[in-house]
């Protein structure tokens, strides 16, 4: 929703007409993440926040979910053809930690001022770096991480030039220049999740397969949120 | 040996020593960590509770003026000045605190005259508040002009009628108890009981009648039979509208107080902040999850301990210490927190982390376990030294980072996090070391203990209390080699009585704990659902104030009757409109001076008492008034919330082709009268109108809505017996079958904004307008045009319903009212004034012009298509209770009595797209229409200045006649052409309430005094008189046989109009009572519990109920408006639904 107005200097907080509208459906990103828009100055009607919350296509939020679950199914299956399993902070705690920073890394990116829009995109990238070298710090998971931003930058911008979707301000060709960020953070912390899922123990190919689907439905419920 | 491995060595050391000293004195060191927490926090008492309370700003008194609508500085600029100290504030609130005791103090007085004489004062001081004039430059003006003018109360608060003001200037005092009235209060026999009448018996959280009246918190005013201090305090609140200095000034000069040094004046200015809606909730909702979960998986892995629970309480306390050590520090040294800390929070402890204490925890646990406590702490402490140190500068080093992002917000964030983690690092060591070194401490011994006793006599008892030590001794007895054998549990189970193992069972899950848990959450839940002050209460309003003044003792002041008020007038504040961020501004007006001691006069030789004025008392009033002020705003339906709730429909008016809602915030919403469609929203002056989307995004929006709060609309809470009536004669059997199923009528639903859900009845065009409501910008009319033409035949009648049909001189118009619009471009640029402001008290509406009066006494025209704003008139000062739109003439009634005679003019250029009116429709009666291409004009022709003694209440034309009632008991006559009054009537012994004239000259009216008086308009003579009900008339309307009442009592009453007689009366629901409407002779509508009832007029039989949809279940019926097309409007407060009843039903009979 009001990803155009994200950046709206002054205007994040208190805008009274900073709903969403429905005709601009944002974009949202494949990997099932887009900032937190948090609106302001919604009424409690329980089903107009429904409505705001579903009001992105019916298909957005499944088809990030999927592409979270891939993601996140990638990086231990990467892990495994690399023969270099990950060992680092490899414990839950660590997992929710990740999970906590990426949601505030959104978070800061729909609700906090910015003078302008460079600065927003280089705090994110400094920002997303960071996540990266507190929680990975894998050559793959670097690799993987910026393959997927690419990929789903990519995807983003043909989706909008085919006039699926648009932004209300785009600045980096069709999307918001800070869009890449959040997709590499969200690869990480998608592959964060999958390869403690994969840490575990002794399950068979059901179990994780029904551990994924768990993680599936954590993180549809990202967009959700968003 | 190279720096590194020296520095680590070093480290090493250190850290070893200071493991040694933490095991060897844990409780002093504790001690002393816990007294560095206590003094780190401190200066956290200052600080405002985090996002629950109003925000405050104070100016100088000195040269104020009201903040400038739009911000004046560069939006990069820093300025000092708060971000919402923008635009005129709601009001101005000045409070005259008194404090006052007897003296000298008899043995022989009772418990009860500690407070009779003081309370006596109040109305005193009422006295001279109210007479006072005010003088600028303008010229002089009484109080009632310049303080804020309040209306009726919510419905809901029936029962405090007689407390608060209504009417009138809002002025409260404890006098308000009794009404004002000396002598009532000097009856009164038991004044403590009349105070806490009201007192609601359970723990209530928001602000209590009480303490609304008397301004103070409950233990400072005083009034109890148990206190000890005989000192009564008390304040007098003043609303007003604009900032006036000169009381302060006049009281001072009344209560001199000779040695009172005043202080600085200034003005507080305070500003509630908005609701937190579902949706900004879930994003925090979840972050808070995910911070659970963390702490949840990180303690989990703290094993080999004695306790785990202790442990993981002791690093949770480490990190939330040393959260608000962090926030304490920073305000400290200077730094006012301006993020929002439920916000931040969870992001601060994952940054801080729990890390540390689990890497410390895990090194002491697994040192050798026959090394002495003190030196496993020690060997602990060293090993991990290294990592923890170069952890904690990688951290320190990553949010250094983010503090050069120049980011405001990220580098208080940072700030917070550097110093969060500095003292955790210090509460680590000190307070967690010390702690685990007790804990380990305590396990050694457990350990003694089990050794000593051979394992067989393990008392059966023991396990059931504790049964984590089982777990624990399971856990510890592969690491220690001194085992201690349980048995299996197969053979525990044998040996032990089923009772016991329900209570292993219970214990085992831990039934209990998990229970007691999520009772606490639901009540937390609850809590702060429920509680106005906490997460609801984020409200609303800036309010300035002026600081108290007076500081220093007051000097004793003895009066004759031992009482000495030593009042001192507050601050006035003034609350602002948190409306649009951008518009408000605060505007503050100076308090008066405090008029500190009463008048001295005969002094006594006893003792006086000491009536002190100390600092504490300055304070008094921030502990209460601001978060008071929501509610007793909200009692007036005037919101001071950002997002505020949804609110009541206020007024409705309607055309028969389109319907105007509005709520007393201001919003007026258009509708299609045939399709329930929103065309156009109107909101509130101040905000700002989103022109890129169009009013189909605003439809979305939050929708505010007010209460019939305004004339007439009026219900009371009484019982409410179910449904009966009294029919007259036997009913005809065949009726009910014959009727038609009305249900499947229901045509739509219009709440705020256009649902996705599908309106009862799927006919084509409703589903159109909905869906259409929703992703087109702007209106297309030429869709309404042709759904008009469309319904051409199914409604024939197409007399305009509210205005009485006057064949005016007038250009030949279109019959329809839409037609004269060209269609909306999409996007209304609207133009706003700036100075319009006040709510909205009255509306009319015809063609496609909304006739709007407001508070602040202005009238404004509008186009009801377009939105924008045709003209207006000057704005006076009284409100403009009532209007009446007829042809070309307004008339509106003001608060003050007086009557202004408008007439519109219109220079007409009038397009062909006018005339696009079918033939079929010519037929009606022709309605102006004014076309967006007229310019209108309105023009005041005439004023009765002072038509009446009290506020004009009710106002009503027809048949070139207009006719008044007003509070002062009587109604007038007036001629509609020039004006002239006719006839003043007398009969009623109290005010009017309702009135009813139509074509015929029938004239009705009702009173308070729950009387009916039928007039003859021609001689002004009394036709008849009848007592109808037990309370207020609230509505009243004519048939051609009968007259048709509804009461407070919420009984419908049907007379006969030549006989007077009463025929039968009908039971409403409770708050139903006036919702009732007409469609023809002898059908009747009423309204109920979400549902309307349909009525035989000639038999009082109940011909049909239909229940509108369970959204509206628990709402009543406020207020029925019968459209002309045989569809009725119903208000159900926040929800209005519009019913087609087919013309079926007319010929019933």
């Amino acid at each position: 929703p009001a990803l155009g107005q994200t950046t709206d200097p002054g205007g994040a907080g208190t805008n009274p007409t900073n709903t969403e509208a429905t005709p601009m459906a944002l974009s949202r990103n494949p990997t099932g993440h887009s900032p937190p828009a948090v609106q302001r100055n919604v009424t409690l009607f329980p089903e107009e926040v429904i409505a705001t919350i579903f009001s992105s296509a019916w298909w957005v939020p499944p088809c990030c979910g999927t592409a979270a679950a891939v993601v996140g199914l990638l990086y231990p299956c990467i892990d495994s053809r690399l023969g270099e399993p990950h060992k680092f902070k490899r414990e839950w705690a660590s997992v929710m930690r990740c999970v906590a920073v990426f949601v505030g890394i959104n978070h800061a990116s729909a609700k906090l001022d910015f003078a302008n829009n460079v600065q927003l995109s280089l705090t994110l990238a400094a920002l997303s770096l960071g996540l990266w070298w507190t929680f990975d710090r894998s050559r793959s998971g670097l690799g993987l991480g910026i393959t997927v931003a690419f990929l789903a930058t990519v995807i983003t911008q043909l989706l909008v030039y085919n006039g699926v979707y648009q932004y209300t301000s785009p600045d980096f060709l069709y999307i918001r220049s800070w869009l890449p960020c959040i997709f590499f953070s969200g690869g990480v912390t998608v592959g964060n999740i999958g390869r403690q899922l994969a840490m575990v123990r002794g399950a068979a190919g059901l179990r994780m397969f029904l551990s994924y689907r768990e993680t599936r439905a954590v993180i549809i419920a990202f967009p959700l949120v968003s | 040996m190279t720096l590194t491995e020296r520095l680590r060595e070093k480290i090493s050391q250190a850290f070893y020593n200071h493991g040694l000293l933490c095991a060897s004195y844990p409780i002093p060191i504790i001690l002393f960590t816990g007294l560095c927490i206590l003094a780190c926090c401190c200066p956290l008492l200052k600080l405002p509770l985090p996002g629950t309370g109003p925000v405050e700003f104070t100016t100088p008194v000195k040269d104020y003026s009201p903040p400038p609508a739009a911000p004046d500085h560069k939006p990069g600029e820093p300025s000092e000045r708060p971000e919402w100290y923008v635009g005129a504030p709601v009001a101005y609130i000045q409070q005259i605190f008194v404090k006052s005791s007897v003296s000298p103090w008899h043995r022989n007085l009772l418990a009860v005259d500690v407070f009779r004489s003081p309370l006596s004062r109040a109305f005193q001081l009422v006295e001279e508040i109210r007479n006072h004039v005010l003088r600028d430059s303008s010229g002089t003006r009484g109080l009632e002009e310049v303080c804020l003018q309040v209306t009726d109360l919510l419905p809901g608060l029936r029962k405090l009628r007689n407390l608060l003001p209504e009417h009138g200037c809002l002025l409260l005092s404890p006098g308000n108890f009794w009404q004002n009235d000396r002598e009532r209060f000097h009856a009164d026999p038991d004044i403590i009981g009349t105070i806490h009448q009201h007192e609601p018996k359970t723990l209530q959280t928001s602000a209590t009648l009480k303490d609304l009246l008397f301004g103070v918190p409950g233990k400072y005013s005083g009034v109890s039979l148990y206190t000890r201090k005989r000192m009564v305090s008390y304040t007098i609140t003043l609303v007003f509208q604009r900032y006036h200095a000169n009381l302060r000034a006049r009281l001072m000069l009344l209560h001199p107080s000779p040695n009172c040094s005043l202080r600085a004046e200034s003005l507080v200015h305070v500003h509630f902040k908005e609701e937190i809606g579902i949706a900004e909730l879930i994003p925090l909702v979840t972050t808070y999850i995910i911070l659970f979960a963390y702490i949840y998986f990180s303690t989990r892995k703290i094993d080999m301990v004695k306790s785990k629970w202790g442990l993981a309480l002791a690093a949770v306390v480490t990190v939330l210490s040393s959260l608000l050590m962090s926030v304490g520090l920073c305000t400290l040294f200077g730094l006012t927190p301006t993020l929002n800390g439920g916000e931040i929070f969870p992001y601060l402890v994952v940054v801080i982390g729990l890390e540390n204490v689990l890497v410390l925890t895990k090194s002491v646990v697994s040192t050798p376990v026959d090394l002495e406590v003190k030196l496993r702490i020690a060997q602990g402490l060293s090993s991990e030294s290294w990592s923890i140190m170069k952890n904690m500068a990688t951290e320190l080093g990553i949010i250094l980072i983010g503090y050069f992002t120049l980011v405001p917000a990220i580098q208080e964030f940072c700030l917070f996090a550097v110093v969060g983690l500095v003292s955790d690092f210090f509460l680590q060591m000190l307070f967690f070391t010390t702690v685990l070194s007790i804990d380990i401490r305590r396990m050694e011994l457990a350990d003694l203990n089990k050794r000593l006793p051979s394992e067989a006599c393990l008392p059966p008892a023991k396990p059931v209390g504790r049964p984590a030590r089982f777990e624990r001794q399971l856990a510890v007895r592969p690491s220690t080699p001194h085992t201690i054998t349980l048995q299996p549990s197969s053979f525990r189970n044998l040996r032990l009585p089923k009772r016991l193992r329900v209570v292993y069972f219970l214990a085992r899950t831990r039934l209990a704990q998990r229970l007691i848990m999520a009772g606490t959450v639901v009540w937390i839940g609850i809590l702060v659902y429920t509680d106005p002050a906490g997460l609801r209460t984020y409200l609303a309003a800036q309010v300035t104030e002026q600081s108290p003044l007076g500081e220093g003792a007051l000097t004793p002041m003895p009066v004759p009757s031992g009482v000495l008020p030593a009042s001192h007038p507050d601050p006035a504040f003034s609350i602002f409109p948190p409306d649009a961020p951008k518009l408000p501004e605060n505007q503050t007006l100076p308090g008066e001076p405090p008029e500190p001691g009463g008048p001295a006069e005969g002094a006594h030789d006893s003792p006086v008492p000491e009536v002190t004025w100390g600092p504490e008392d300055e304070e008094l009033w921030r502990q209460l008034s601001f978060r008071h002020w929501p509610t007793l705003f909200s009692y007036y339906n005037i919101t001071l919330l950002t997002a505020p709730l949804p609110q009541d429909i206020e007024c409705l008016a309607s055309d028969g082709m389109l319907l105007v809602s509005c709520c007393l915030a201001g919003h007026v919403c258009v509708w299609d009268a045939q399709t329930g469609d929103c065309l156009t929203r109107i909101p509130r002056p101040g905000q700002r109108r989103d022109s890129g989307v169009g009013s189909a995004f605003e439809a979305q929006e939050s929708w505010e809505r007010l209460s019939d709060s305004g004339k007439g609309g009026s219900e009371e809470p009484g019982d409410s017996p179910p449904l009966r009536h009294r029919p007259r004669g036997p009913p005809p059997p065949a009726l009910f079958r014959d009727q038609p199923d009305l249900t499947c009528l229901i045509d739509t639903n219009f709440s705020a904004q256009p649902r996705l859900s599908e309106p009862t009845q799927p006919e084509p065009r409703h589903r159109a307008g909905c869906s259409r409501a929703r992703d087109g910008p702007g209106y297309d009319f030429s869709r309404l045009v042709q759904r008009v033409y469309q319904e051409d035949g199914l409604a024939p009648s197409r007399a305009p319903a509210l205005r009485p049909a006057s064949p005016g001189p007038g250009p030949p118009l279109t019959p329809e009212d839409e037609g004269g619009c060209p269609p909306e471009k999409g996007s209304p640029s609207l133009a706003w004034a700036p100075s319009a402001d006040g709510s909205i008290w009255s509306l009319e509406l015809q063609g496609s012009l909304i006739v709007v009066g407001r508070s602040s006494g202005r009238l404004e025209v509008w186009d009801a298509i377009e939105g924008t704003l045709r003209c207006s008139s000057e704005e006076v000062s009284s409100g403009i209770t009532a209007l009446v739109f007829l042809d070309k003439r307004i008339v509106a009634a003001r608060l003050n009595g007086s009557l202004d005679f408008f007439s519109l003019e219109t220079h007409t250029a009038l397009s062909p797209l006018q005339f696009r009116g079918t033939p079929g429709r010519s037929s009606s009666p022709t309605s102006p229409v004014y076309s967006s291409s007229d310019t209108v004009a309105c023009r005041l022709t005439h004023t009765v200045p002072c038509a009446h003694q009290k506020p004009i209440t009710a106002l009503k034309a027809a048949a070139g006649r207009l006719v008044t009632g007003s509070q002062d008991h009587t109604l007038r006559v007036f001629r509609l052409e020039d004006s002239c009054c006719l006839f003043t009537l007398q009969g009623h012994s109290g005010a009017i309430t309702a009135v009813y004239i139509d074509q015929t000259m029938v004239l009705a009216s009702g009173g308070q005094d729950g009387a009916i008086c039928l007039w003859d308009v021609l001689t002004g003579s009394r036709v008849s008189h009848m007592f109808a009900h037990r309370g207020d008339i609230t509505s009243l309307t004519c048939t051609t046989s009968c007259v048709i009442s509804s009461g407070l009592d919420d009984l419908i009453s049907i007379w006969d109009r030549s006989t007077g007689i009463k025929l039968y009366s009908i039971q409403q629901d409770l708050g139903c009572g006036a919702s009732l409407g007409v469609i023809s002779d002898n059908l009747l509508v009423t309204g109920g519990q979400g549902c309307v009832s349909f009525w035989d007029l000639n038999y009082g039989d109940l011909l049909q109920t239909v229940y509108l949809g369970k959204n509206s279940e628990a709402q009543p019926t406020r207020q029925i408006l019968v459209l002309d097309n045989a569809a009725i409007v119903c208000n159900f407060g926040s929800e209005l639904s519009l019913v087609y009843v087919p013309s079926v039903l007319e010929k019933l009979d």
